[in-house]
């Protein structure tokens, strides 16, 4: 296996009428990994994928697959699957024949064809509309028809642009679980776009955040979660977003400027910083006895309930807790004083610009 | 030194591009230019085996073999000499064609879009069935017909008249405008005439106050379609036209059988006049036949 | 003050040719509320708004406002705001043109000074000022949302109608604007129908769920009702993530056991009956239970984790804490927590 299987060297791209939509890439990719590419909408997500396919051509940098560069190659020479957000199905042909068409460009025997439609189709529990029209699916179905037609081909890498984007939740579940397992189980090299970091937690060996045309951090999911690089990534991994109190520290105690008693900050350079901390790390309590602030409201999410609260700066901070902990509830109707307890295990440091005071 | 390279890869590709499109440029306008040219010549330099094109006085003519000639106006004042048999002269054929050819042109795109709107927005019983008969009505040539409708319209007054030929052209273009604007309008979202119903309108204003507007670029194609066909129609208007109501391109046709010859430079000074009006119109509906190609976007 | 809601539809039926939209649709929107109606998509949803809005006529049953029967009120008169799910902005109109249009309609024209005021109000309200002279085609998806909201505020109706208005933005800021909209609808007092199929919006929005399945009313309760007390197995699958676990059971020596054997809880029914036993992922402990279960795959969530175990003869989901470093095919022991096993006997 290839530690460098897929290699992104200072990729960029910068369109006709000036628009920059990434601004220098560079990813190693091993061969069997699944990598996530995360990010809001026009960090350049997309836009690194399709000239990974070949639909794009880079402006800058150099992409190399199996150590073959790539990077003014066409499509149809790169031997990449991909798997479009809008289902893009031919609808004058068969499910079958849908499946069956990258086959046929490749020039796979008629026998060999139909086996292969088969056992993907089993797989993917459509082999009853094989027959079938695309215009005669559900959006939950063409998208299951349009993963069997990447799957199918045994590419070097599978591509992926939000697959899932716009499917009802429980489809959605059941697709990604179906894609994580047929990845494990041939290993097939696979990138992944999304803007649903759940998704992208959930799916990949390792997530790369984007912003701004840039990679803002990449890791394992735990590690981007746990040790964002930045605010960015931990406001935008993670739901809730992570929780920031700004304050000053000396003499080891940092003391958030909304007020509480201070928090030990051994290590933390003297003078401004902000403290990070995830909603499951907080916990609510009486107002003596932590950060001050009031309730604004609640959101309840089934096996978990977030209580917003709104503190001395005016700043929003969010508390989880397990909906069958009833220890808090008595004091959260909106408008309570409360306290907000710090869990010393969560708290995260960060510099005033934003950047992970963290030793990495 | 990379910058620079690519500043001049940018100025060659400049000059590759002016180059092309100046000499495609020239290519097309050389005929107008000639028909132009053609309506200020006399009728003999028309015709003389040397090509004539350059405009000179007449001190600087020198013999037979020479490209230049002596403009005139005599082909324009041309125009104004009734043909035999007539008393009309070329501008009664021309504000004919104004006439005729605007007026047809609004009725279809005013009938064809509201028609398309219907067919677009509302399930009608045997819809499909519908649209294939309006469709149906082009597949016969239009020749055919010419002897039973003008039975029809002696029988009712209308050969000679402006109406006549309005009628029939608007009948015969409204098949093509009612496909055309009916794709123009599917693609419009139904939420936006649903989210004015909504919101305090009728159906009536906003039909006029969204989807008009919104179907510009569709009702702008059709029009041009029209209008084209309704300008160059010869043979109705020949048949039906008589003397009330005809149009240029039978004026056209009644200069062949002049005894002295065809006199181009009437014709020539016949035709520019005749391609103006239409230039005209399409530099108006340009920007309307544009605005549809911007849309699109960038996704991240 | 009358007693009636602002709006009772009862009854309502629509059919589509072969398609039954809707099948007898009863539901009430009191004055102060924010109603989620929760379905898949197909199960009707959309139909019901509209047929509410009155862009679509019913083939039987009835809609009233404050008592007033409107079934057949055109859309113009029944005074509701509907917000499309693509929005519906109309492309070569300023933000401000745009946010103008329903103050404008001859149906309820209002003085100029009022219009420019309202536009004000609304602009303040969910900080769209800057955006006023842009055309609507030059805004971001989350601009959209917000001036597609503010077209339905600004004219204070009697009933927000909105259409899954959350579906093409980002998950991210989706999280952020079910807040918002939450909040605005509290601050103006006026209800709100809101028609989605994300579970996580209908619960973190709702004062009450309407559960809408192949054009029948489900079930209707709080968040926390229907959640904890899902009617049937169909409610209980649409509400929760990840989706709850369920095992079809037969009852024997005092348990309901699935296929396999596994005991799922305790039975008093009569041995050999049948139901369906649901038990939520975050009600089945990883281990401390008698039958093993092979991890086929583990999802990272951040907070949690979540596992695929082979177990009970299917596969089930089972919650882990964030650091258990779990490879694929560890053996787990799942127990389910007393008293939280969802029983649907049939």
């Amino acid at each position: 296996m290839s530690k460098d299987f897929l290699v992104l060297d200072q990729v960029a791209k910068t369109y006709a009428d000036g628009t920059v939509a990434v601004r220098g890439i560079d990813l190693r990719i091993a061969e069997g990994e699944f990598v996530v590419l995360l990010g809001p909408s026009g960090c350049g997500k997309t836009t690194t994928l399709r000239m990974v396919a070949g639909l794009e051509l880079a402006t800058g940098g150099t992409i190399r697959l199996d150590g073959k560069d790539v990077t003014g190659l066409p499509p149809s020479q790169r031997d990449v699957g991909f798997v479009f957000q809008f289902y893009a199905l031919y609808p004058h042909l068969r499910v079958a024949d849908n499946i069956a068409f990258p086959l046929v460009a490749t020039g796979v025997p008629p026998r060999e064809r139909k086996e292969r439609v088969a056992a993907v189709a089993e797989s993917l529990g459509i082999t009853g509309l094989l027959d079938r029209s695309p215009r005669q699916l559900s959006g939950g179905d063409r998208q299951r028809v349009s993963l069997a037609r990447a799957m199918v081909r045994r590419p070097r890498v599978w591509l992926m642009d939000e697959p899932l984007g716009t499917l009802d939740a429980d489809v959605r579940d059941t697709l990604r679980d179906f894609i994580r397992e047929q990845q494990l189980a041939h290993r097939v090299t696979t990138l992944y776009v999304t803007h649903d970091q759940e998704e992208a937690m959930a799916l990949a060996d390792r997530v790369v955040v984007m912003d701004a045309g840039l990679i803002q951090q990449a890791g394992p999911p735990a590690a981007v979660y746990d040790r964002p690089a930045n605010r960015f990534v931990a406001t935008f991994v993670g739901s809730p977003g992570m929780n920031f109190l700004p304050g000053a520290s000396g003499e080891g105690l940092f003391v958030p400027s909304a007020g509480g008693p201070g928090i030990a900050a051994a290590g933390l350079p003297p003078g401004p910083a902000i403290l990070g901390i995830r909603a499951e790390h907080l916990r609510l309590t009486t107002v003596g006895a932590g950060v001050p602030g009031t309730v604004a409201g609640g959101e309840y999410l089934g096996a978990w309930r977030l209580v917003h609260v709104r503190l001395g700066d005016g700043s929003l901070a969010v508390v989880r807790s397990p909906s069958s902990d009833r220890s808090d509830r008595p004091a959260s109707a909106i408008g309570d004083a409360v306290g907000l307890a710090i869990a010393p295990a969560g708290v995260r440091w960060f510099a005033t610009d934003g950047s992970s005071l963290e030793a990495r | 030194m990379s910058a620079a390279r690519s500043w001049d890869e940018r100025g060659a590709w400049r000059w590759l591009r002016f180059v092309v499109l100046a000499g495609y440029a020239g290519i097309a306008l050389v005929p107008l230019l000639w028909l132009a040219l053609t309506s200020i010549k006399a009728a003999t330099d028309t015709t003389s085996t040397t090509a004539r094109f350059i405009p000179a006085a007449e001190s600087a003519v020198s013999g037979a073999a020479s490209h230049s000639f002596v403009p005139t106006a005599a082909g324009w004042t041309g125009l104004h000499t009734p043909l035999p048999g007539s008393p009309a002269t070329f501008l009664d054929f021309l504000l004919s064609s104004l006439i005729i050819g605007l007026a047809s042109t609004v009725a279809a795109v005013a009938l064809g879009t509201v028609t398309a709107y219907g067919f677009s927005r509302f399930r009608i019983a045997g819809g499909k069935d519908w649209l294939f008969f309006i469709l149906s009505t082009r597949f016969m040539p239009p020749l055919a017909v010419v002897a039973p409708v003008l039975l029809m319209y002696q029988q009712s007054g209308l050969t000679g008249t402006h109406l006549g030929l309005i009628l029939l052209y608007t009948v015969f273009n409204l098949s093509l405008a009612v496909w055309l604007m009916k794709g123009f309008i599917d693609e419009i979202p139904r939420a936006f005439e649903e989210s004015a119903l909504v919101d305090g309108y009728t159906r009536t204003q906003a039909f006029f106050r969204i989807i008009l507007p919104q179907a510009r670029t569709g009702m702008a194609v059709t029009a041009v379609f029209c209008l084209i066909a309704a300008w160059n129609e010869y043979g109705f208007a020949l048949v039906l036209g008589g003397q009330g109501a005809a149009t240029v391109p039978v004026w056209f046709a009644g200069l062949q059988g002049n005894i002295s010859g065809v006199p181009w430079p009437v014709v020539a000074a016949g035709a520019v006049l005749f391609v103006t009006p239409l230039v005209v119109f399409a530099v108006l509906v340009r920007n309307h036949l544009l605005r549809g190609m911007t849309f699109g976007t960038v996704k991240g | 003050m009358t007693d009636h809601p602002r709006l009772a539809v009862a009854g309502l039926t629509k059919r589509f040719g072969a398609i039954q939209a809707l099948a007898g649709v009863d539901l009430h929107v009191g004055r102060d509320e924010l109603v989620v109606v929760l379905g898949a998509t197909g199960a009707g949803k959309t139909t019901l708004l509209r047929t509410i809005a009155g862009l679509e006529t019913p083939d039987a049953g009835s809609v009233a406002f404050d008592g007033a029967e409107a079934t057949s009120w055109n859309p113009a008169a029944r005074d509701v705001a509907l917000m499309f799910q693509d929005f519906a902005l109309y492309p070569d109109w300023t933000v401000r043109r745009n946010l103008e249009f329903p103050l404008r309609a001859p149906a309820r024209r209002l003085p100029e000074s009022e219009i420019t005021q309202r536009i004000a109000w609304v602009a303040e309200l969910l900080a769209i000022g800057h955006l006023l002279d842009k055309p609507s085609t030059r805004l971001s998806g989350g601009q959209m949302q917000r001036v597609a909201l503010g077209r339905a505020l600004v004219r204070r109706p009697r009933l927000f109608l909105l259409d899954e208005p959350l579906t093409n933005l980002d998950a991210k800021l989706r999280e952020r604007l079910r807040l918002e909209i939450a909040a605005l609808r509290r601050e103006l007092h006026t209800p709100m129908l809101y028609v989605t199929h994300d579970q996580g919006e209908a619960l973190a929005m709702a004062d009450r769920i309407v559960v809408l399945i192949a054009g029948r009313v489900a079930q209707v309760g709080s968040a926390e009702d229907i959640y904890d007390r899902p009617a049937s197995p169909e409610v209980a699958r649409l509400l929760g993530h990840p989706p709850i676990n369920l095992i079809a059971a037969t009852a024997s020596d005092g348990f309901w056991r699935a296929g396999d054997g596994t005991p799922l809880a305790p039975a008093t029914a009569t041995v050999g009956s049948r139901a369906t036993i649901g038990i939520r992922p975050e009600h089945l402990a990883p281990n401390g239970g008698p039958r093993p279960a092979q991890i086929r795959v583990v999802q990272h969530h951040g907070a949690y984790q979540v596992a695929t175990v082979a177990w009970a003869g299917g596969e089930s989901h089972v919650l882990l804490p964030p650091e258990a470093a779990l490879p694929i095919g560890t053996e787990l022991h799942p127990s389910v927590v007393q008293d939280r096993a969802l029983i649907w006997p049939g």
